[in-house]
């Protein structure tokens, strides 16, 4: 289908889904790397960009839902969503087992996002042709 | 060879200056989101940009010019599978 080489891509999103292009941008260029035939080794969500991995985001109807869509994107191409733990727990972005810890009543980290740490993030860009920051 | 990625508008950041003033010889410029506001109306670094797209090295998000009911006056004019064969095409990619 393609006469290039199959290229592993790393993504790093760093910017807030509601209020910040970029964290789209990177979304489209997910999806148009993969259209192309090339692979997504995994998507780091780092500062703001944490909030993409909130369960309860709930945009208007007629608008986009990022996290819905990033979560659709990983499942369908089967690559991680990495999320930064220290920065989701700084910004109120919990799963399951840290509520339980800190023992918070809620948790809100939308399957198939993980928490994760930067040695994380060191390891996918050191498995990957590109590292693409946005 | 770098692809330098701007997404800021250049009436709200420094970072398309700070840009240029690292961009190499060989190296790339792409505007996205709010920076392609940069070839659409007239600013200080046009005349670099400008010497820039002649050596084929200018490249504006075309999805992002429509988004905001703009023309570009210059610039290479690309979609999202262009941005992916560019990023391909350098050997890294610098997010200002």
């Amino acid at each position: 289908m393609n006469n290039h080489p199959i290229v592993k891509f790393t993504i790093l999103v760093t910017s807030n889904p509601a209020s910040k292009q970029s964290n789209a941008t990177a979304y489209q260029f997910c999806h148009a790397a993969l259209k192309a035939g090339h692979l997504i080794s995994g998507v780091f969500f780092y500062l703001d960009g944490v909030l993409t991995a909130s369960n309860l985001v709930s945009p208007a109807t007629d608008e986009i839902n990022l996290p819905s869509l990033w979560a659709e994107l990983a499942y369908q191409y089967d690559f991680p969503l990495e999320v930064c733990v220290s920065a989701s727990l700084r910004r109120g972005i919990i799963n399951e087992q840290e509520a339980e810890q800190l023992d918070l009543a809620h948790f809100n980290l939308k399957t198939p996002f993980v928490l994760s740490g930067l040695g994380q993030l060191a390891e996918l860009s050191a498995n990957c042709d590109r590292l693409m920051q946005f | 060879m770098i692809l330098h990625t701007v997404n800021h508008s250049p009436f709200s950041s420094f970072a398309l200056q700070d840009c240029l003033k690292q961009l190499g010889d060989t190296d790339y410029l792409l505007l996205t989101g709010d920076a392609v506001i940069a070839v659409t109306v007239p600013i200080e670094s046009k005349s670099y940009l400008f010497k820039l797209d002649q050596e084929k090295r200018l490249f504006v998000l075309q999805a992002d010019i429509n988004a905001r009911g703009l023309t570009a006056s210059y610039g290479t004019t690309i979609d999202y599978s262009d941005f992916v064969r560019l990023s391909i095409e350098c050997k890294s990619q610098l997010a200002w």
